[in-house]
């Protein structure tokens, strides 16, 4: 059985058409990249995909069934936000993420907290963005789960931080599991994907496995995007 | 040691090239066990399927062997070893003579350039 | 996993809630016994002062409780912690439950607070054995005891303000059904909730009259037998109680048809 599978999927807000038809499989073991530009639908999709929005028309199905407890179960999803109660401290995170989520690794989290420097005594609300959305990675890729969401994990960071990212989701990822991982920044983040999907004013264009397409098209995956998507 | 790729080509070519290039300079010795895949995936910041596939290519050259529960082994032939380390040097000294022909010196000023400029150690 | 949920909904709900609690009863016990002092100018100042603040605490803890809880849910469910919320495995009908069951808990706590307030600061023998008096006469007039008077009295107290804040919680819930203009629509979806069930119950107890003389009189010469009030007090119970079961369904099927979150 598939691991994720839309089918006619679409989505509207006040009758604007956010994804359109999309038909799309996502397999096991494999980092998938979700590339897009800006406003293109990346994030509406992967919204979608975590219950977070109703779909408007057509189905997803994970595992074979509809996004629910189950999946939820199986997800561990970072989104382009800040989702933590700022009042809570990070043990307090880390219990809460252990009460939660049977896969919830305390001990990997904790060391890669300590690799951090992190005091686990510190306030959310007292940490910078930049900490507070690394601390957010660790408490996803310290769960054991079926499938990673990494929503524009890059956004934004330093070439050190971005290195720190990339290491931590691949060291991290469960062999088994597979990772989708949106973004706009290809040229960072393409020498780990496995797969690509190119999602254009809510529609999918592309879907290939990076290296097929490299050697079909002789250019790198970020070239071959900015010929497709010329501004 | 940062491992830097041409976005251009398959990664999992580049992978091979890497190894290939790791074991004939001798920094993986003869015999000696690899690390394993994640490990390799992790050194080098690839996807551990990518590595997965540049090591079974490998594999398919003989020079690196998998011994069935311990993992994998650099091959023991230094017949082979020694056979691929001259291919690369071919690609080299082409590239070398082909770069050399392309500002107007022939294959006798060449090497006579190479001696007089290359320094004794070879590197100037 | 209701009871995790539970137990940070009231964490959370309860914080700043406590302090207000401290204060009030800090201020109470401050009042009760500047009460006990000679009667100087300057005692009796610090006296108004002090009730003063006493009063102003309870209804701040009233509102306070009402709104905390109304946040919790635009936070928890809409707002950035609702992407966790939403991918925690639970499912949603358990957290509402939960947000309904800490409602219940601030309120029942919250107004035992108020009514512990008022009582140490009025408590004293000459009042005990006037209320005491005004509540046997009353359960004597009312053909009840002064035990089942206390409970109808403070059910329907509660019953009424919980059934506020769930109609705050149904419009907050119907208002973030739309795209924009949220919370506008949240408090305009609320506060008809609110008026028209309340509409409803002054019709059904207009209504009833037809079966009631008691209730009749209300309407027609404004005044209120001590019949006509059991009457108003058990009908206003069971129509708020059955409001609450009311808005708990219909919020409950609209959240389980799913959420668009920002």
């Amino acid at each position: 059985m598939e691991l994720v599978k839309c089918s006619n999927l679409c989505k509207s807000f006040d009758n604007k058409k956010i994804l359109d038809n999309i038909n799309l499989v996502i397999p096991r073991g494999k980092i998938i990249g979700l590339l897009g530009k800006n406003g293109m639908g990346k994030t509406t999709l992967l919204k979608l995909i975590n219950d977070l929005l109703t779909p408007t028309n057509g189905e997803i199905s994970i595992n074979g069934e509809k996004p629910g407890i189950n999946s939820k179960r199986i997800i561990s999803y970072l989104p382009e936000r800040t989702y933590l109660d700022k009042g809570m401290t990070i043990s307090q995170i880390l219990k809460f993420f252990e009460e939660f989520y049977e896969d919830f690794n305390k001990k990997k989290a904790l060391k890669l907290l300590k690799d951090l420097d992190l005091d686990v005594n510190v306030k959310i609300s007292k940490m910078s963005k930049g900490m507070q959305e690394k601390l957010q990675l660790i408490l996803v890729m310290s769960r054991d789960a079926e499938l990673y969401i990494l929503d524009e994990p890059l956004g934004g960071v330093d070439p050190a931080t971005r290195d720190y990212i990339l290491d931590t989701i691949l060291s991290n990822f469960n062999e088994k599991a597979s990772v989708i991982i949106s973004t706009h920044l290809i040229s960072d983040i393409e020498r780990i994907l496995d797969e690509v999907i190119f999602i254009d004013k809510g529609k999918i264009v592309l879907t290939s496995s990076a290296d097929e397409l490299r050697t079909k098209e002789k250019a790198s995956i970020d070239e071959i995007f900015r010929r497709k998507f010329k501004c | 040691m940062k491992y830097t790729f041409d976005n251009e080509r398959p990664i999992y070519i580049q992978l091979v090239e890497m190894i290939r290039v790791d074991i004939v300079s001798g920094k993986y010795q003869k015999g000696d066990k690899l690390p394993s895949v994640r490990e390799l995936a992790l050194i080098m910041q690839v996807n551990p399927n990518t590595m997965q596939k540049a090591l079974s290519e490998l594999e398919q050259e003989k020079l690196i062997y998998t011994e069935r529960t311990n993992g994998k082994y650099v091959t023991k032939d230094e017949k082979l070893i020694e056979k691929t380390k001259k291919e690369l040097a071919q690609d080299k000294v082409n590239s070398y003579l082909n770069s050399m022909k392309s500002i107007g010196i022939d294959y006798t000023s060449a090497v006579n350039y190479l001696q007089e400029l290359g320094g004794k150690d070879g590197i100037s | 996993m209701l009871k995790k949920l539970l137990k940070y909904d009231l964490k959370w709900c309860f914080k700043p809630l406590v302090v207000f609690y401290i204060l009030a009863l800090f201020f109470s016990i401050i009042t009760r016994f500047i009460e006990s002092l000679d009667k100087t100018l300057m005692v009796v100042i610090i006296d108004k002062i002090c009730s003063g603040i006493v009063i102003a605490m309870l209804i701040n803890i009233l509102i306070n409780c009402f709104m905390r809880n109304w946040v919790r849910v635009i936070r928890n469910v809409y707002k950035d912690e609702s992407y966790l919320t939403h991918t925690l495995p639970v499912s949603k009908s358990k957290i509402y439950l939960s947000k309904v069951l800490t409602s219940s808990i601030t309120l029942l706590v919250s107004l035992g607070v108020i009514l512990l307030c008022l009582a140490i600061v009025c408590l004293n023998d000459t009042s005990w054995i006037a209320l005491k008096q005004s509540l046997e006469q009353s359960a004597i007039f009312l053909n009840s005891t002064i035990f089942s008077l206390v409970a109808v009295l403070i059910l329907t107290v509660f019953f009424e303000f919980l059934f506020v804040i769930m109609a705050g919680i149904l419009g907050i819930i119907i208002g973030h059904r739309a795209n924009n203009l949220k919370i506008i629509k949240s408090l305009i979806s609320g506060f008809s909730i609110y008026m028209l069930l309340s509409i409803c119950s002054l019709g059904i107890i207009y209504v009833s009259g037809f079966f009631n003389s008691d209730i009749t009189s209300i309407f027609s010469n404004m005044e209120i037998s001590s019949e006509a009030m059991k009457s108003i007090m058990l009908i206003g119970t069971i129509i708020y109680a059955i409001y609450i079961v009311v808005i708990y369904i219909i919020s409950n099927k609209l959240l389980d048809k799913g959420v668009n979150v920002d």
